[in-house]
């Protein structure tokens, strides 16, 4: 057998912990996925049938369609203003030097410190002292500072790593900052960017927390599912994971495919 | 490196007007919550001299606490695994924990309640087998609450520390074994040491992330585990009381962050000292 | 930008206004509850809508105190028409101004309703009536009384409602199960303490005590609306039980109209909400007992005809002052382990 250990020389114990971490994260999407095609209301495991009814139930209800599309509108529109400002400002950081500049990097990196209660609570309060109350600009706004983090480490990881020599060249050829930065270095970062656009896309989507304090009528995806859990019982919900995990896995294949983990993982993504 | 022109710092007026925005939500929360119609103070005598308010803020540290207790005892190993494995199975794990991040954070609670709760697959099958009559309480507690928060930061923790513990290098491990050390003396003499400012990283994250959590004490919390979170909600949302909410959430900040202040200043004198 | 393009803008962002703009005329903005209670209020609503020709739209409320909260909000601008809410948040809003006074004259079906039925800025539609529920596939014995709840066989099996749920009333309920009411809240503290140890988790709304027995997640629930359970009652396994040994806890469900600048057809809406129609059918979907009484309830909660002399109302006055004293009580002392 010891042929076959993937890592020789390591005891049990991390072994058990690292199976038990995976089971942890892997075992409920397969439970999820097995109790979504069960007929019955009562969420069997395993199921004691096969039915897509609750895929149907899912896809042909007003609430999470409109939720749906209210949660791209605004993944969308957050990502795309992150990515934007997240672009600059790694240019900015990255390619030059000043003083104060550790600040600038800290204070890019904020959002990411305060706990998403306090950001939400505090968005709440200056949106309505504001007299905001347009739920999907609010919210829009408000993932926008979230999302930003995420954009600026990723793209600056992305930037350090390529080569400076082009920019110069192209800058003592005399092309202009401006141009340089459209015709030289955009094209360099751009697969940097795309993982930088999904991150940003992911974090938005997938947030409670900051836009619970902030909707009014009509809630993002993961709102109406949260209502749905608190009242409902039947595997609606399941079908709804399995869809989105199959979604996510098929994303996560493309973003691999396109710009490789090291992008995400090492290059700083998750690694906050 | 070209020199800072005034222009350039253009570039940073996008993410200098999102930060803004950042600074505009947090002051105004901190001005609300000195804005008492009986004295500056008023929100923050009443959040701190009332124990029912006060629970609050000591419940969101210790499942705080458990949630990171619990990451890094199944992160630290996933990341110490993933260095010392083959390329295969390092991306193998990747992929697990950057799906984790991918998924949606409610539908995962849901699949954990389908699974740990009173009437989940665990309990059914143990009640199918007559092993229990009433239902194994996984959730409805701290502990249930600090499961969903784990699985949920896991992804957060392992890769910091898996990039501290890539950057040892192996000669250092295989000369303490040519000398005659066991590999659980290596580890905790050696390995473990030089991977604190990566644990610590991991340990900051996860216990702000945790002490923020909203979504995972509702669903999993079953009202017994309200967190500050639920607080701030309650009060803004329900009662309309801006100022109240502002000045509990404001002091459980400043309290998380004296506590991550400290354990980084406690974890850089024990480096210094190892 | 090409100049057609720009044109196509202008036509576009045109188009929006000028249909927001037709989406305003004779609009009628409802808010209620989910679930059954969005089913009834539809009911009512699109027979509204066919009748005087407007359109209705309708809007979700999470709870009846959030649903308050934002007509207060809304004060200066209201957006609401008509709102759902029980009477005592009713009788809370217009004590705050929240709401237009109902001109009676102009709405004569107002006068098949009972005296107490009609309030200067609204009226009742419905009323409920609380007891608790089980799934008797699920529980060790078949509970019967109150006093059950307190049974050791039912230990970690029970879904409670929170103190807030339905604006305390389960506070009040375990007060009359001591011995005392609203007014004499200490006795409902000794009671909630002995059920304390049967408790499982905390549900928060109505939808919420549903499922807690539905799921199987709990096999009783304290304390819940008959309402809610009376549309899973023919399933089998669901027991709903209204105990006799002491008072009845009932409270009513009403309409109220925030908005002065829609008053008009607002109160159109109230007058058709009066008839017995209107009414037969906004039961027929919650399972609830009309105020009007030429209307008529749904069979289906013909088993529970409690006695009108137990049947108790508290004083929402002291409920709306004493609230947030009591959840304080009920998180510190109930809500915790």
């Amino acid at each position: 057998m010891r042929r076959f250990d993937p890592i020789p020389g390591l005891g049990l114990t991390p072994r058990l912990l690292t199976v038990a971490a995976c089971l942890l994260l892997v075992l409920p999407h397969i439970v999820v996925a097995l109790v979504s095609v069960d007929p019955s209301p009562a969420a069997h495991f395993p199921p004691q049938g096969f039915s897509f009814k609750w895929y149907l139930n899912a896809f042909t209800r007003p609430a999470f369609r409109e939720a749906l599309g209210f949660s791209m509108l605004v993944a969308l529109g957050a990502a795309a203003i992150a990515l934007v400002a997240g672009t600059l400002a790694s240019w900015f950081i990255v390619r030059h030097r000043f003083p104060g500049r550790g600040l600038v990097v800290t204070l890019l990196q904020l959002p990411m410190m305060i706990p998403e209660v306090v950001l939400g609570l505090g968005f709440l309060i200056l949106f309505a002292r504001a007299q905001l109350y347009a739920s999907v600009l609010n919210i829009l706004l408000a993932h926008a500072v979230i999302t930003l983090p995420y954009a600026v480490r990723v793209i600056s990881a992305n930037l350090q790593t390529t080569q400076r020599s082009l920019e110069e060249a192209a800058l003592v050829l005399g092309a202009g900052p401006l141009r340089t930065f459209w015709k030289i270095t955009l094209p360099v970062i751009q697969p940097g960017m795309i993982a930088a656009g999904v991150f940003a896309f992911v974090v938005s989507f997938d947030n409670f927390t900051v836009t619970a304090f902030l909707v009014t009528t009509r809630g993002t995806l993961p709102i109406e599912i949260y209502s749905y859990i608190r009242t409902e019982s039947d595997p609606t919900i399941a079908a709804i994971s399995t869809v989105l995990i199959l979604v996510s896995l098929t994303g996560l294949l493309l973003v691999e495919r396109l710009v490789g983990f090291g992008r995400i993982t090492q290059g700083g993504g998750l690694d906050k | 490196m070209p020199r800072v022109r005034p222009v350039a710092w253009l570039l940073m007026l996008p993410a200098a007007l999102i930060l803004g925005l950042l600074g505009a939500a947090v002051s105004s929360m901190v001005a609300v919550s000195f804005s008492g119609a009986e004295g500056w103070l008023q929100y923050y005598e009443r959040f701190l001299g009332d124990p029912t308010y006060l629970a609050y803020v000591w419940r969101s540290f210790r499942v705080a606490l458990y949630a990171t207790a619990l990451t890094l005892l199944l992160g630290y190993p996933v990341a110490y695994v993933m260095t010392r494995a083959t390329p295969g199975w390092r991306r193998i794990i990747t992929f697990v924990l950057v799906l984790q991040f991918f998924s949606v954070n409610v539908t995962r609670i849901y699949s954990l309640i389908l699974i740990l709760g009173n009437n989940g697959v665990i309990n059914r099958t143990l009640r199918d087998l007559d092993l229990t009559v009433a239902p194994v309480r996984m959730i409805y507690n701290e502990l249930g609450v600090s499961i969903g928060l784990a699985s949920a930061a896991l992804p957060f923790a392992v890769f910091p520390i898996a990039t501290v513990l890539g950057r040892i290098p192996p000669s250092l491990r295989e000369m303490a074994l040519t000398l005659g050390a066991s590999r659980t003396r290596i580890f905790w003499k050696v390995i473990f040491p030089l991977s604190a400012p990566g644990l610590l990283a991991s340990v900051t994250v996860v216990f702000l992330y945790s002490l923020g959590a909203f979504a995972t004490p509702l669903l999993l919390g079953g009202g017994f585990v309200d967190l500050i979170s639920v607080f701030a909600y309650e009060q803004a949302i329900n009662l309309n009381a801006y100022g109240f909410a502002a000045a509990g959430a404001l002091v459980t900040l400043a309290l998380a962050f004296l506590a991550v202040y400290a354990a980084n200043r406690a974890v850089e004198r024990w480096v210094k000292l190892a | 930008m090409t100049k057609s393009r720009l044109f196509g803008t202008a036509l576009l962002l045109f188009g929006l206004i000028g249909g927001g703009a037709a989406a305003q005329a004779e609009s009628l903005t409802i808010q209620t509850w989910g679930g059954v209670w969005e089913q009834g209020a539809r009911a009512v609503g699109d027979a509204f809508a066919a009748k005087y020709g407007v359109e209705v739209i309708y809007e979700q409320q999470e709870n009846t105190r959030l649903g308050i909260a934002k007509i207060r909000a809304q004060a200066a601008d209201p957006q609401v028409d008509i709102v759902f809410s029980t009477a005592d948040a009713l009788e809370q809003a217009a004590e705050e101004q929240l709401l237009v006074t109902i001109d009676r004259a102009k709405a004569p079906n107002l006068a098949q309703l009972p005296d107490h039925a009609v309030r200067d800025t609204s009226i009742d539609v419905m009323n409920i009536l609380f007891g608790f529920a089980f799934r008797s596939d699920l529980v060790p014995f078949p509970l019967t009384k109150w006093e059950d709840l307190a049974d050791p066989r039912l230990a970690g099996q029970i879904a409670s409602p929170t103190g807030q749920f339905s604006s305390g009333r389960w506070i009040i309920m375990a007060a009359l199960i001591g011995g005392g009411s609203e007014h004499d809240i200490g006795p409902a503290f000794d009671f909630l303490a002995k059920v304390k140890p049967n408790i499982s988790n905390f549900v928060a709304t109505d939808g919420e005590s549903v499922k807690a027995l539905t799921s199987g997640e709990a096999s009783v629930l304290a304390f819940g609306l008959l309402s809610d359970f009376a549309s899973h009652l023919a399933d089998g396994n669901l027991t709903f039980v209204i105990p006799t040994d002491h008072k009845i806890l009932t409270t009513a469900v009403g309409v109220g109209m925030p908005n002065p600048k829609k008053a008009e057809l607002a109160l159109k809406f109230v007058d058709f909400i009066a008839t017995p129609e209107a009414q037969t059918a906004y039961c027929g979907f919650i399972t609830c007992t009309p105020s009007n009484p030429k209307a008529s309830a749904p069979s289906s909660i013909d088993a529970f005809r409690p006695p009108a002399e137990l049947l108790y109302r508290a004083d929402w006055h002291v409920i709306n002052a004493e609230l947030p004293a009591w959840d304080d009580r009920f998180k510190k002392e109930i809500q915790t382990r």
